[in-house]
């Protein structure tokens, strides 16, 4: 393989070659990324999926290792969003972490062979040896539509291999390509207005010698409708003065030059297109079409988004009841079997009340989890993603966001983290900070274990429960989302005013949904969730079990050893402050440890209700340990309206350290972090506080 | 620019730029130019709705819906004002919007499609002329 300079002396010293995966959004680029690498970066049917660069290595026929660089989508080298930014840096050679590619992977939608071809121009504008790879060739051939492979290779002047990634077809041929020799492109569109020529010929004299053609680097800087962003990404700020000078003289002579440059380069490419693109004559109504009639429409799109939503929680508790019940169960007669095996002492307690008491009771959620990720994966992988969010858009604009805003919402219905991350995707600064703000309303999967251990502990076994249970949780959901519009528009009128976006997305065309792509993201997301609760909450559960069982101060008598412990005393300190929601001490300290990460509320709660039992020997589950808890005058502790408020303060409250430091890094400033931690919790404390007060006004 | 109780416009030979968003559903179309923010035209352009694109309108609901360069793209109301668009040489000049004479499979679709938004329209349209 010749590669780009400095490219051969690495080869020789057996350093990886440095392949770029490049491609529009939703092409397929992690899934072929995946297919050669073996990872399992998440993939899903909808634009804006990969929002970070990605490393994974493979090997080429002759044995040679190939760094693969897999990188967030662009539809062009002029980046609009920080994470086409990402794209354009390792293209240019400006990312310090990042070597320069020694060639480029193009993965183009042969289903959108025009329009992919734009970024395939721009990229072989840059000089780097490329090969371009024709995904999604069976959706070409279901249309009835050809490519004339051979006849595109010989046009682009670079090999063109047709792929089908999600079957894993095309990957030897990939291999292939890579053990050979590449040559660097050369430029196919070479038109351009002839005063934009004249400039770019000027310009260029002074524009630095980069590793990547430095033409092709002037005209998009030239361009660029920001060029004092994309001239400091390419460290040419020096230049500006001459660029803007010759930018006002283009538009003096041709007012519209850009459009024109770009109408001339999409001519050659139409005409590029119309030899090698065969269409099918017979031309049919699509499942697509068919599906969008109903999904996007103005009135029943709504009924079918909550329709689904609907599914989605009675599914959690339908599906997912009985094997939480089964490892309830084969905790409970762990614990049973080691308080037989051991004898009476603090290894004991700290098994079965610590250990057991405090991660096995997160972990039995594992499968409720999982029903939720499935569901989750199934909406990501068919399509349906992108057609909520173009749903949302009427709504999002009335508080002053964009519908593609509503996609890191989504997202953090899962993980608050990767909605966070990919709000990267949004092109408006303030629209992104807004939705980086508020995207923690969303309620996460490790709020479920929440809601459904308070919810279970007052409709589990009833006739109809299911119902019920999906109901509250699908309320609370929509809640958070609630909440969510209502910050946002907020803070779009207060602190981060702006016009909002106008919403362009692409709609990709729906598809069976791969069973093994979600499999993969229910197994990732099984093992994080194992991982943590293997980790984190067994060692947070084992410290607060030392805090409940130091200093001893009484033998036997339960409630008295509680009270007058570590944990206790912390307890009742912080108790006048939460008093007035209707907690007690323990659920504080639950509060307390569930700043970590909210799981642990339920880890806590399990490890300070772990003395409740039957018998001697017969523990109960937690939800019945909860309900027989009671306040010295004989109330539950657990009442309904309790169990409302404890919800209402895990839907409104930031109780993260990740999603904290997350957000620390997505905007660069503690201060936000630290703005978003308190008004959020302020804004639980207070929401709790007018329910619990008005609730007990009304005598609940 | 028309208010948006006037879409969609059913009738009439449109062999003047007009805006998508006033364009019938079905139409074949091709893109005059696009109006707006720089930034955005910029995009958009590089998006495929350039200069004498091919463009045809499949839906007009919450959002308009098109396929261009063989994408599906839905825009906002908003960017669907600002795009203008002539008729596409070949569609029959009296009606630009009659999808039956150009692509028989997706009018019917666009018919059905636009039943609310048409039902949606007229009240407007009452309640406007009860409120002036």
């Amino acid at each position: 393989m010749k590669l780009a300079p400095g490219g051969r002396e690495r080869a020789r010293l057996a350093e990886p070659t440095n392949i770029a995966f490049v491609g529009n959004p939703n092409s397929g680029k992690s899934t072929l990324f995946n297919a050669l690498t073996g990872l399992r970066q998440k993939v899903a049917n909808y634009p804006g999926v990969t929002i970070e660069k990605k490393i994974g290595f493979c090997y080429d026929l002759h044995g040679r290792k190939c760094q693969l660089i897999d990188l967030p989508g662009t539809y062009s080298l002029l980046p609009s969003a920080p994470d086409e930014e990402i794209t354009c840096e390792v293209l240019f050679g400006m990312r310090p972490d990042t070597p320069v590619p020694d060639a480029v992977i193009c993965v183009l939608d042969a289903t959108h062979l025009e329009r992919s071809l734009y970024l395939v121009t721009q990229v072989l504008d840059l000089g780097l040896p490329i090969i371009v790879a024709l995904n999604m060739m069976d959706l070409l051939e279901e249309r009835g539509d050809s490519i004339d492979v051979e006849a595109l290779a010989a046009k682009l002047g670079c090999p063109v291999i047709p792929c089908q990634a999600s079957k894993r077809k095309g990957l030897i041929e990939i291999r292939a390509a890579l053990s050979r020799e590449l040559s660097p492109s050369r430029p196919i569109c070479r038109r351009l207005p002839e005063p934009v020529g004249d400039a770019l010929t000027r310009i260029a004299r002074d524009f630095p010698q980069e590793k990547v053609e430095r033409r092709a680097l002037c005209s998009l800087v030239l361009s660029a409708p920001d060029s004092q962003r994309l001239a400091e990404l390419l460290a040419v700020t020096h230049l500006l003065p001459s660029l803007r000078e010759e930018q006002e003289r283009l538009q003096e002579k041709m007012p519209d030059w850009r459009q024109q440059s770009i109408a001339m380069r999409q001519q050659e490419i139409r005409a590029l297109t119309a030899d090698v693109f065969r269409k099918s004559p017979v031309i049919g109504k699509s499942a697509t079409d068919w599906l969008d009639r109903w999904v996007t429409h103005p009135f029943w799109g709504w009924w079918i988004f909550l329709g689904i939503m609907g599914t989605m929680f009675l599914a959690v508790f339908e599906m997912g009841a009985g094997p939480k019940d089964a490892i309830n169960g084969l905790f409970l007669a762990l614990a049973v079997g080691i308080k037989k095996v051991l004898p009476a002492g603090d290894l004991r307690d700290l098994l079965t009340e610590g250990v057991i008491g405090g991660a096995g009771n997160v972990v039995v959620f594992l499968p409720q989890i999982l029903v939720l990720f499935f569901f989750l994966g199934l909406l990501e992988d068919s399509g349906y993603m992108a057609r909520a969010a173009f749903l949302m858009d009427k709504v999002m604009s009335r508080v002053g966001l964009q519908g593609r805003a509503f996609i890191p919402l989504l997202a953090s219905h899962a993980c608050a983290i990767p909605g966070i991350l990919a709000a990267r995707t949004l092109s408006d600064p303030r629209d992104r900070m807004v939705t980086i703000l508020v995207a923690p309303f969303a309620s996460c999967s490790a709020r479920l274990p929440v809601y459904v251990l308070l919810i279970a502990a007052f409709f589990g076994g009833r006739p109809g429960a299911a119902v019920a249970e999906a109901g509250i949780v699908m309320f609370l959901y929509l809640l958070g989302l609630g909440a969510a519009f209502g910050f946002a528009w907020l803070f779009k009128n207060s602190l981060f005013r702006s016009r909002p976006t106008p919403l362009v997305l692409e709609l990709p065309p729906y598809r069976r949904p791969s069973l093994r792509t979600i499999a993969a993201q229910m197994g990732s997301r099984a093992g994080a969730f194992l991982r943590r609760a293997g980790t984190t909450i067994v060692a947070i559960s084992v410290i607060l079990w030392w805090l409940t069982a130091y200093p001893k101060v009484s033998d036997g008598d339960r409630s008295a050893q509680l009270a007058g412990s570590f944990a206790g005393r912390i307890g009742h300190c912080i108790e006048p402050a939460i008093r007035p929601l209707g907690f007690n001490w323990k659920i504080g300290i639950g509060l307390i440890s569930a700043q970590a990460a909210r799981e642990n509320f339920v880890s806590t709660i399990g490890v300070l209700y772990a003395g409740v039992s039957k018998g001697d020997a017969q523990p109960v589950s937690l939800a019945q340990a909860l309900l027989a808890d009671r306040w010295p005058d004989g109330r539950p502790v657990f009442s309904p309206l309790v169990c409302l408020t404890i919800m209402l303060f895990f839907v409104f409250s930031l109780q993260c350290v990740s999603t904290v430091v997350a957000v620390r890094r997505e905007t660069g400033s503690w201060k936000w972090a630290l703005f978003q931690f308190g008004y959020m919790t302020l804004f639980a404390y207070v929401v709790c506080l007018a329910v619990y007060q008005i609730g007990r006004a009304f005598g609940f | 620019m028309s208010s948006p109780a006037e879409k969609p416009r059913e009738v009439g030979p449109q062999l003047f730029p007009f805006p998508l968003s006033e364009a019938s559903v079905g139409a074949q179309l091709w893109i005059h130019s696009v109006e707006g923010n720089p930034r955005e035209c910029h995009r958009l352009h590089e998006m495929g709705f350039c200069r004498r694109a091919e463009l045809v309108k499949l839906s007009h609901g919450a959002m308009t819906v098109c396929l261009v360069c063989g994408a599906r793209v839905g825009l906002s109301e908003t960017v669907a004002q600002r795009i203008l668009v002539t008729v596409a040489p070949g569609e029959p000049r009296e009606n630009p919007g009659n999808a039956k004479a150009v692509r028989s499979d997706l009018s019917s679709f666009a018919e059905e499609g636009t039943l609310f938004c048409r039902i949606r329209d007229r009240f407007r349209r009452r309640k406007g002329g009860a409120a002036g």
